[in-house]
């Protein structure tokens, strides 16, 4: 293997450059914890019980209760693409026949294809 | 013993060693240390990883094609061996993939139960998937692929409670329908011209193409190889197998399916539709199916409460990048589209395989991977919560980390053939990170719920056996991402010998003069 080729600071002819990119980043990182570290001099962090525990309108919340659900955590995006969910959730029921459905339909579905391109 | 002598033991070691596991265990039982077993599945995978290393020396390194002809008959008369870079890169990956879930298995199966069966049925897949990868035979193609594709539905099964039984069994039906479908076009093929050799097979096919066009039967069996095979990479429509399969099976083995079985799926349908029916007629199907697969799996991953499903349904949608990096080299993009696909291929076998082992320590940990359940695991599993992290990243395509190169290829050759199939590239993966920041913020971000708090205090510490190849598949993440030519090393010769269908014939036909 040739080490030069692997370790040359060019890739895709020159439109990125990992290693200068990624030597970019770290100092962009160094200089942002930098400012961090000095902002904390300046005014240092003094937490109070108030403020380490987690609050909703002013009453204290269980940490059970400040966990997102899962199923709405992007709920918005749910209801944008409503349609599509609707069209493919139905057909992820688990069951083996409505599987197999979709299997015979991608078969369908390919051969279809194949046709009009190819035939 | 020459080079191209390595090529059949690749096989023939792990498909021994399979079988001689239960062995082991036995003889281990008897003299007290049951361990015996487990650390001889470690050293069958450690040989054929170091086959893979000079079996690479020879094609990669000094640009060889190693064919094999087994009890000397030479093809394309006898059974046969072709390895070239494509072979290779399959083949390195499902014998890594195999060391790093033997390696992983050690800690992580530790008290389970029947693992002689288990060691057995890895070691198999494992030659299985070295099988598909370097024969030259399309029926001997079809005999490795079913013999992954029988142990993986063991595997699927092996808690064998219900939610594994029924995974394996929609699995196994699938699966057979897939497989069904791929002998069904190898017949096919085999009425039409009278032969098995793949060199052979892409000559003759070539010539009835040239003379007569792209006739029906071979419409039909293109059709069965892309159905057949789609099957077992999860391409949609054909997925519906894989999120209750991944769901069921224990990690280690999810890992091995979403970094090997899948890649060397991929390989099977590159492979047979490339050599056999030609590259450019095959770009449109690719991109229109990779799309699909990209589109519906991100949209899928992004409504899941399963960290295990969710990771099964980004897998479906990181196969349309292959899928689509594949079909644009053939629409205009050429070598940098497919060195993009496969380069994400590469790439996705090791950020996937790590994503599925985090997954696997919370089960260790939490006995769930239920996100509604989790919560806060970041102080008590620091490693996990970082090497997933990486994981996230780099499946998300984000600069440092190898997801990020790959894309980019794929980016840029998309580009050269339609600015709209970059755009949507793209979103999917701004996509394929609000999910993954879902996953990390329902997992390891937050307050631990009590039962969390309880499951930890109850559980063993995490073994190292299963931190260290975790560690190794996220150090792979920034090697890659940091220095891509490194991975390019291997994938480059690896899209040079898919797209030389002419070489390939030339070199496993020319032993036979």
């Amino acid at each position: 293997m040739d080490l030069s080729a692997v370790l040359q600071f060019q890739f895709l002819d020159a439109y990125w450059g990992p290693v200068v990119a990624t030597f970019a980043m770290l100092f962009g990182a160094f200089i942002a914890w930098l400012f961090l570290k000095g902002s904390r001099r300046m005014a240092p962090s003094s937490p109070s019980m108030e403020k380490e525990r987690t609050y909703g309108c002013g009453e204290i919340v269980k940490s059970s209760e400040t966990q997102a659900d899962a199923e709405k955590f992007y709920s918005p995006i749910k209801e944008v693409f409503g349609g599509l969910y609707d069209y493919i959730r139905p057909g992820h029921s688990g069951r083996l026949n409505t599987y197999l459905l979709w299997v015979i339909s991608g078969f369908v579905v390919i051969m279809l294809w194949i046709i009009v391109q190819l035939g | 013993m020459i080079v191209d002598d390595l090529t059949i033991l690749a096989i023939v070691v792990p498909l021994i060693g399979g079988f001689l596991t239960p062995l082991m265990g036995m003889l281990g039982r008897k003299v007290g240390s049951p361990k015996v077993r487990d650390y001889f599945a470690l050293l069958v995978s450690i040989v054929t990883v170091v086959f893979m290393f000079y079996i690479g020396k020879a094609v990669i390194g000094q640009g060889q094609m190693l064919t094999y002809s087994l009890a000397g008959r030479l093809a394309p008369w006898g059974i046969n061996l072709a390895v070239d870079g494509f072979a290779f890169l399959a083949g390195l990956v499902g014998s890594s993939v195999t060391l790093v879930a033997v390696v992983y298995s050690l800690g992580f199966m530790e008290q389970g139960h029947g693992l002689d069966k288990y060691y057995l049925l890895l070691l198999i897949l494992s030659a299985g998937m070295i099988g598909v990868s370097f024969t030259g035979d399309i029926f001997n193609l079809y005999v490795f692929f079913e013999i992954m594709s029988l142990t993986s539905y063991g595997l699927v099964a092996y808690y064998r409670d219900g939610k594994a039984l029924e995974g394996a069994f929609k699995y196994l039906v699938i699966g057979a329908l897939g497989t069904v479908a791929i002998l069904l076009g190898i017949g096919v093929l085999y009425g039409m011209v009278g032969t098995l050799n793949i060199a052979d097979l892409s000559v003759r096919l070539g010539a009835i193409q040239a003379a007569s066009g792209f006739t029906s039967p071979m419409m039909f069996a293109l059709g069965l190889f892309i159905a057949g095979f789609g099957i077992k990479i999860g391409m949609i429509p054909l997925h519906v197998w894989l999120p209750d399969a991944y769901q069921a099976a224990p990690s280690s083995i999810t890992a091995a399916f979403a970094g090997g079985t899948a890649v060397v799926g991929v390989y099977a349908l590159l492979r047979s539709t490339f050599m056999l029916f030609g590259a450019v007629d095959m770009s449109t199907i690719f991109v229109f199916l990779g799309f699909v697969s990209m589109i519906v799996g991100a949209f899928m991953a992004l409504v899941q409460t399963d960290l295990k499903r969710l990771l099964a349904y980004s897998g479906v949608s990181q196969m349309g990048y292959i899928l689509v990096g594949v079909g644009v080299g053939g629409l205009g993009a050429g070598l940098i589209g497919v060195e993009g696909g496969l380069f994400h291929m590469l790439n996705n076998a090791i950020y996937k395989s790590l994503l599925f082992l985090c997954a696997g320590v919370i089960v260790y940990k939490v006995g769930t991977t239920d996100m509604d359940k989790l919560g806060g695991l970041s102080s008590e599993m620091p490693v996990t919560t970082l090497t997933f992290l990486i994981g996230a990243l780099a499946i998300a395509g984000i600069p440092f980390f190898n997801g990020f190169a790959s894309k980019l290829q794929i980016y840029f050759a998309t580009l050269q053939v339609n600015p709209l199939f970059t755009i949507i590239s793209v979103v999917i993966s701004a996509l394929t990170l609000a999910y993954f920041l879902k996953a990390l913020g329902e997992v390891f971000l937050g307050q631990p719920t009590e039962e969390v708090k309880e499951s930890i205090a109850e559980s063993k510490s995490i073994p190292k056996k299963m931190l260290i190849p975790m560690v190794f598949l996220a150090f792979l993440c920034v090697l890659l991402g940091v220095l891509p030519q490194l991975g390019l090393e291997i994938v480059e010769p690896a899209s040079e010998a898919l797209l030389s269908r002419v070489e390939y014939v030339e070199e496993v036909l020319h032993a036979a003069i």
